[in-house]
């Protein structure tokens, strides 16, 4: 199945839309004809508008047994060439993790909103969090890259939803969009564009008659050499009679069940993330120039993270921003080189410090990094955030500042 | 992009026993082998490993269904999950997919509903289906999903070397049952069925031509087909258990002929059957000493995919009116004043409407007056007669704290709302309440400006008590004025149920009569 | 092969024959076909494969009647039957 690219039953212009319906939108607008998930609070209603919109884009919507079957029925029909998408939250994103691996190693593109609550295990249903972060780099066992993107209100939900459809394309992986139940539950203005104006990609692929099925490589065009490129891909019904597993493989799809054919297979799913991230990396960089403190912040920690600066900045302190659009690949360079000139890296984030980590790693002790943390269940005070940025300013905490 | 030879040699070595490239298995001589992904062979499997045998009736109904029936195999594709059995996907020539531990069925799912053009056949053992997937199994099942489904069933864990499993009988012995099995087993024909499986069937490997002729019956089948397929596990099973120990050392060499016979001499083939009567028969040493065979259901019923076709066109349907209501949409000039961020806390129980009054203050500020605003609401596990709350805030400017820190004026429809919000309002700040539901306390706060209206009594009045939430909405838009009246008045007939527009509009018409009639007096 | 009378069509009836082939190097020895054979065709074979295992030879070729069984079982596609056009009660050792 080919997505046709019909414009019947696009939702188009400005409507004042629920986060999670932002993102449904923002699929549908992709292209996503596919959708399978499970009910879980906050990311229900990403699932609820798919059940109402995807048919009357002739999509087709299911809701599966549990999280395991879900992440497996996008990988499938995304096997069957559609554009596939599912959503989850806290233990939904646990369950996923098993088949996220599949995946990324099948190399099947495809969408994962997890829409954060707190947690650990069944947590904070109805609440924020951000403390899913580093489950998404590293959650499914073994080595890989993954891609995951982190929007700050229902316009980027539908925005980076889009994009990651196209990321995933692109690079044949599944891209995690993490957002969290704040901005998930938000509702606010969303402008969607005409469709003529949205740039989709779609990924690389084989069509009958493309390739002679006998010297067909799901996973390496022979001549493309070992750099990072992205091998085109076949889908089912065409004739190719590929096979794909699960098992570390060869070029062929085959079990391949030695070092050489790990190393080969390993290199090839994170070199093909790590040679294009200056393409994926995407950060939005206020008054980094002459800063003596970056803020860096992603998703709802750091847009409440901007009037607390604009407040510090009032005081005098010389203060920047940088928000993490994309969250991994991480900027690992960007932040090793800012490091070189600043007094501090302060990091609000809704978790016990994650990203810090991250941050602490790429400053490698040049800058000090500072958390602000709030373990879950409510976003980051402003008050809290700009008695950091004092602190790490080295000035007193006084007064309370006025919120207009 | 130009290819290579199969046969060529690989740009990069590939070493060990599963690799391209080591394969002694000359391809072309057998009829069955075009359809084999001869390079890959010889295949895994054990010498007397009913798999293979379950394999060859799969391809032989499949050459079947291409020479009698017209299929286009091209458009097969088989998904396997983990273990013995799960390499089947491995050898056959077709679309194939070799998923994760028992997630097989769901992936085919995927597949199939993506493409129904495409016939989708899941095989996978009897650990991988009844065990780690059992919960796919049956949900598609349910469904009636256009697929088939093969459990290959060989009693036990194969591949890691023969641990108990879903499917060991009663008091057999595996490597982790060595005391003998205490648990007891599926039957997976009743399993299926209770389910909702419509096609059932069952065969042990050495009815191999029933079995071909029962997996021709299966694909062809219009909904879910279950076949299971009893298949001797020479290795593992057949060492701990009566069928296959103290053989004499000539038939030691063969266990899987053993078991095969074995299968032969008990097998009962009584189609028909009721799964319910079809479990598989142990004595009390576990020794299988009965195995019912046959095609024991095959009644279509209606399938999923159909259903799924006639949702599509009542969808297309709704689109169409929710398109008109937006063409429809008017509007009204941009609003150009300046307005200071707004923090508006309302409150009340659940099912008066507190939800939709935020949401239509947050539609009429952003879509009508072009202004920011960010509407958020306070979930809880409670339903209707909890409590309620939600929260909009209105500025000119983009709005970074989607929170309230200081709510500057609140609409209260409860008591409970009242103890619960209005001490945490600013300083100064404005309070609007339903007067009929809300009574103020004695010791209140003072420097509040309160103005009361008996919405619910209005709206009861105007014939519709569900309006009172926009007798409020009235009254918070003539007093606070941080969204204009037009503004409002369409949004609120863009939320509400087109048979109520008209009373809701009169609703809101009172509230903004009062509140521009109390205005500038507090009221209260 | 008796029966205890003739069937009185006996002489338009045309049982099937088929030739066996073997592929000796694929075999794993397991006898499924040498011991499900309705026809007692084959048996094991005192050779051995490359791997060691002894592979089934035909002992009574002119018995088998296309039936296609051993084809069915053999767990490793090494044997099938090929439908000959000769049929078995024209040769001589068909019916004893």
């Amino acid at each position: 199945m080919q997505p046709m690219r019909s414009h019947e039953g696009l939702l188009i212009g400005e409507h004042f839309l629920l986060g999670d319906y932002a993102a449904a939108e923002g699929a549908i607008m992709a292209g996503c004809r596919f959708f399978a998930g499970y009910p879980i609070t906050p990311a229900t209603e990403v699932a609820e508008r798919m059940s109402t919109r995807l048919p009357q884009v002739g999509g087709i919507y299911i809701q599966m047994e549990d999280e395991l079957a879900s992440m497996n029925a996008i990988l499938g029909a995304s096997w069957s060439g559609a554009k596939s998408m599912t959503a989850t939250s806290g233990p939904g994103f646990s369950l996923m993790m098993e088949n996220l691996g599949l995946g990324i190693m099948l190399e099947t593109p495809c969408v994962l909103v997890n829409v954060q609550r707190g947690g650990p295990s069944t947590g904070l249903p109805t609440l924020v969090g951000q403390q899913d972060m580093m489950q998404a780099r590293w959650g499914s066992h073994g080595d890989y890259e993954i891609i995951a993107l982190s929007p700050n209100s229902p316009q980027e939900l539908f925005d980076l939803t889009i994009r990651a459809f196209n990321l995933a394309e692109k690079f044949r992986i599944p891209v995690l969009v993490m957002t969290d139940a704040e901005v998930g539950h938000m509702t606010e203005r969303v402008i969607i564009p005409p469709p003529e104006e949205i740039e989709l990609i779609q990924r690389p692929l084989v069509r009958k008659g493309d390739v002679d099925p006998d010297h067909f490589r799901i996973y390496r065009d022979p001549e493309s050499g070992d750099d990072g490129d992205v091998s085109p891909m076949a889908i089912a019904g065409e004739g190719f009679r590929f096979h794909v597993t699960g098992l570390t493989h060869d070029e062929r799809g085959y079990p391949a069940m030695n070092a050489e054919a790990s190393e080969w297979n390993i290199k090839r799913l994170v070199k093909k993330i790590r040679l294009h991230r200056d393409e994926i990396i995407q950060l939005e960089e206020r008054h980094l120039e002459d800063a003596e403190i970056i803020v860096v912040s992603y998703g709802i920690s750091a847009r409440t993270s901007l009037w607390p600066i604009e407040q510090a900045q009032k005081e005098g302190i010389r203060i920047g921003y940088l928000r993490l659009i994309t969250v991994w690949p991480f900027p690992e360079e960007r932040i090793r080189a800012l490091a070189k000139n600043i007094r501090a890296f302060v990091v609000p984030e809704i978790n016990d410090g994650q990203i810090l980590r991250e941050v602490e790693r790429c400053a490698a002790g040049q800058a000090q990094v500072i958390g602000v943390n709030r373990l879950g269940g409510d976003i980051l005070e402003p008050q809290q955030v700009l008695s950091a940025l004092r602190a790490a300013a080295g000035k007193p905490d006084t007064a309370e500042a006025d919120m207009s | 992009m130009a290819g290579r030879d199969i046969t060529d040699e690989r740009q990069f070595e590939l070493s060990g026993t599963e690799s391209f490239g080591e394969s002694d298995w000359i391809t072309g001589l057998h009829p069955m082998d075009v359809l084999l992904r001869g390079e890959r062979l010889p295949h895994i499997w054990c010498q007397g490993c009913g798999l293979g045998t379950a394999l060859t009736t799969f391809i032989g109904a499949l050459q079947w269904l291409e020479k009698n029936q017209g299929w286009d195999l091209d458009k097969v594709s088989v998904v396997s999950g983990i273990g013995c059995t799960g390499r089947i996907a491995g050898y056959i020539r077709l679309d194939s997919f070799h998923t994760t531990h028992g997630r097989a069925i769901p992936f085919a799912t995927g597949l199939k509903l993506a493409n129904p053009e495409l016939k989708v056949v899941v095989i996978s053992g009897d650990g991988d289906i009844a065990g780690i997937g059992g919960n796919h199994f049956i949900h598609a099942a349910r469904r009636n999903l256009d697929i088939t489904v093969i459990c290959v069933n060989n009693f036990n864990y194969g591949m890691t070397g023969g641990q108990v499993g879903p499917t060991t009988p009663h008091a057999a012995r595996a490597v982790t049952t060595q005391y003998g099995n205490f648990e007891y087993p599926f039957n997976l024909p009743y399993l299926a069925a209770a389910s909702g499986a419509s096609f059932l069937a069952r065969w042990t490997v050495i009815h191999a031509r029933r079995l071909e002729w029962t997996l021709r019956e299966a694909m062809m089948y219009p909904g879910y087909s279950f076949v299971e397929v009893i298949a001797p596990c020479s290795t593992s099973y057949a060492r701990w258990n009566p069928e296959g120990r103290g053989l004499d050392p000539e038939k030691l060499r063969r266990r899987g002929l053993e078991l095969m016979k074995h299968y032969q001499a008990i097998g009962k083939v009584a189609h028909g059957t009721h799964p319910k009567d079809a479990a598989i028969k142990v004595n009390k040493e576990g020794a299988i000493i009965e195995i019912v065979e046959g095609v024991f259901s095959d009644e279509p019923k209606p399938d999923f995919q159909t259903a799924i076709d006639e949702q599509v066109q009542i969808a297309k349907g709704r689109w169409q009116a929710t398109q008109k209501a937006l063409s429809e949409r008017s509007q009204i000039p941009k609003r150009t004043d300046i307005i200071r961020r707004t923090e508006v806390q309302l409150g009340g129980f659940g099912g008066q409407g507190i939800v939709s009054a935020g949401r239509i203050i947050g539609q009429a500020a952003t879509i009508y007056d072009k202004l920011e605003a960010c509407f958020t609401q306070s979930y809880g596990p409670e339903a209707r007669g909890g409590a309620a709350g939600s929260q909009v805030v209105i500025a000119s400017d983009p709005i970074h704290h989607p929170h309230l820190i200081e709510p500057t004026n609140a609409i209260i429809m409860s008591q409970e709302a009242y103890a619960k919000y209005v001490p945490k309002l600013a300083t100064g700040a404005t309070l609007l309440i339903d007067d009929g539901l809300v009574t103020l306390p004695e010791e209140r706060r003072q420097d509040l400006k309160t103005y009361g209206i008996p919405a619910t009594q209005i709206a009861e009045e105007l014939g519709n008590s569900r309006a009172a939430n926009t007798v409020m909405l009235g009254l918070w838009t003539a007093i606070i004025g941080a969204v204009s009246k037009s503004a409002m008045q369409r949004s609120v007939a863009d939320a509400v149920p087109p048979k109520t527009v008209e009373v809701n509009l009169n609703a809101f018409e009172a509230g903004f009569n009062k509140g521009l009639h109390d205005q500038g007096s507090n009221a209260v | 092969m008796k029966f205890w009378r003739q069937p009185l069509d006996q002489d338009q009836i045309q049982i099937p024959h088929g030739i066996i082939h073997i592929i000796e190097e694929r075999c794993k020895g397991c006898g499924f076909c040498v011991e499900f054979c309705p026809r007692n065709v084959l048996a094991m074979s005192k050779q051995t494969n490359a791997k060691g295992y002894h592979p089934p030879e035909v002992v009574d070729g002119e018995a088998c009647s296309d039936c296609g069984l051993c084809t069915l079982l053999c767990p490793d596609f090494a044997i099938y039957v090929e439908s000959s056009e000769v049929p078995a009660n024209n040769k001589k050792e068909a019916y004893t």
